[in-house]
């Protein structure tokens, strides 16, 4: 992608193998840069190891070998912060509390967190919500509020695993918009997982097209949308045109994925 | 308020009254003895001896009633940190969960003489010898509750920098305390059994020496009034927890309000 001297997240050689009565091969030789501001997103197959990647990225996995660094910019500041596919909130904190999770973690006084969390959920349109427990609001919301959670971190990296995979169809669409809002807003670099491929051209700098297990890295697919694209890119036939040629890579994989289920 | 919590619990009294009624029958009859079985009615009559100064019940039921109350704090106390410390290495939660399986069936009770032994028949040997069992129980319960917590969840506290006291008290003891609250209403009896039990065999005071001191004397109705004490106490005690665990979880109580 862009020339720069020292990527943002470098990915050399990982593997990731899960002992076990059989070992399981997750991850095979992957090597990925994300560039400073860049927003990636993984497609591939169930079971492809995508979840696995973003962990090891967000370290809460060691890679069987290889290597995974994210450069730092400033001392204080968290490497990544992710955002779960169920949202994860923890149920006995008030949606504020939850925002305040990471800076509260990292000693930032009271006052100062509260601040932090309620302008994130001000971004995200929840500044009402401050005082609500999770269980009081719908799945759409509390996808938000686990974004805001992240957001207030200002990690280096912002890794995102399936953030929407749990929402129905219209709250998807809208949420995939206040994302890319959001990423023109702060430029986060980003690493996103999704199985929705017009989910990733819509969003993305970057595809990265994963194969069945073990997951290796099967092609890129680089997209010149640029960070100011609009909702409408979604209606042209550019946008459809790369969305299918996307599917066509990606067929044989899932095929194959398939296939291994089926044994 | 009540009166319709009454029409709708008219059925739990049934039982109980069916059996008082009887006994009451029988033993007014002759049918069984009264001098061991004296009719409820006089028992009940006799319950007044609980006011009476020189009968030293009250002072009893203070005693027991404190002895309970801090035997249970010391349990939870203890028992959660020692859980929640015990779940941090697979080796320790092994090591601990062998030597609870060992003193577990063991009646509490047992370990009275040889705490005699080191502390002499002392207050810290009764309130230790109590211990025992509900602080097994709040390990055992507290272990499970660390294992319930979603996994997710538990990713999220590392990634998000969740360490030491914050991680304890925020993730932690939050997280498995819906097994802690089954736990503490499972050692409350627990508690009330081991402490009458030991006042029964080594202490100077309490609902279970009153019961004892009397039974050999044979002041059969006095025996039975503290055996009615102890049956309210233990009733009371888990109306009354019942009450205050529903304001200890209040996102669950939410939670379940909102599926009914």
């Amino acid at each position: 992608m862009s020339a720069q001297a020292q990527p943002k997240v470098r990915l050399t050689d990982v593997s990731k193998r899960f002992p076990g009565r059989e070992q399981v091969t997750a991850l095979a030789d992957v090597s990925l840069d994300i560039a400073e501001g860049e927003f990636v997103s993984i497609v591939g197959p169930s079971g492809c190891g995508k979840s696995t990647l973003l962990r090891l990225v967000a370290g809460l996995y060691e890679p069987s070998s290889g290597t995974v660094e994210i450069e730092s910019s400033k001392p204080d500041r968290p490497k990544t912060a992710m955002v779960f596919q169920e949202h994860a909130l923890f149920p006995w904190m008030s949606v504020r509390e939850n925002v305040m999770f990471g800076p509260r973690n990292r000693n930032v006084p009271k006052k100062e967190a509260a601040g932090i969390a309620d302008e994130e959920l001000t971004r995200l349109g929840l500044a009402r919500f401050g005082d609500f427990y999770p269980h009081q609001l719908s799945g759409g919301m509390k996808q938000r509020v686990g974004i805001a959670r992240a957001l207030a971190q200002d990690a280096e990296v912002l890794l995102m695993d399936e953030p929407l995979g749990a929402l129905d169809a219209q709250t998807r669409t809208l949420l995939q918009e206040q994302i890319l809002e959001l990423r023109q807003q702060t430029k986060p670099t980003v690493l996103y997982i999704t199985h929705a491929i017009d989910e990733a051209v819509f969003l993305s700098d970057r595809v990265v097209l994963m194969s069945a297990r073990p997951g290796r890295i099967r092609d890129i697919v680089e997209l010149d949308f640029g960070p100011d694209r609009t909702p409408e890119l979604r209606g042209t036939p550019e946008f459809a045109a790369l969305s299918q040629d996307i599917w066509n890579h990606l067929r044989v994989e899932v095929q194959a994925a398939m296939a291994v289920d089926d044994r | 308020m009540i009166w319709r919590g009454l029409r709708e619990r008219w059925a739990l009294f049934v039982g109980p009254i069916a059996i008082l009624v009887g006994w009451e029958v029988l033993s007014r009859t002759g049918i069984i003895r009264p001098t061991f079985f004296p009719p409820p009615s006089q028992i009940i009559a006799r319950s007044v001896i609980v006011f009476d100064a020189e009968s030293g019940l009250g002072g009893d039921i203070i005693a027991t009633v404190l002895r309970v109350l801090v035997t249970i704090v010391l349990a939870v106390i203890l028992g959660v940190a020692v859980g929640i410390a015990v779940t941090a290495s697979q080796w320790m939660e092994r090591g601990a969960h062998t030597a609870l399986a060992f003193l577990y069936p063991i009646p509490g009770v047992l370990f009275f003489p040889f705490l005699t032994f080191l502390l002499g028949r002392t207050e810290m040997a009764i309130i230790l010898t109590a211990l025992v069992t509900p602080l097994v129980v709040m390990i055992l319960y507290t272990v499970a509750g660390v294992h319930s917590i979603d996994r997710t969840l538990l990713e999220v506290a590392d990634n998000y920098g969740s360490r030491g006291k914050r991680r304890f008290f925020g993730i932690l003891v939050p997280g498995s305390l819906p097994s802690i609250v089954t736990g503490i209403r499972v050692s409350l009896g627990f508690t009330l059994i081991a402490v009458i039990a030991i006042e029964m065999v080594g202490a100077p005071n309490g609902l279970g020496q009153f019961l004892w001191s009397n039974w050999q004397i044979l002041r059969v109705t006095d025996m039975y009034v503290a055996l009615l004490i102890i049956a309210v106490i233990g009733l009371l005690s888990s109306v009354g927890f019942d009450a205050v665990a529903d304001r200890l979880l209040p996102w669950r109580r939410d939670v379940q309000g909102a599926q009914v």
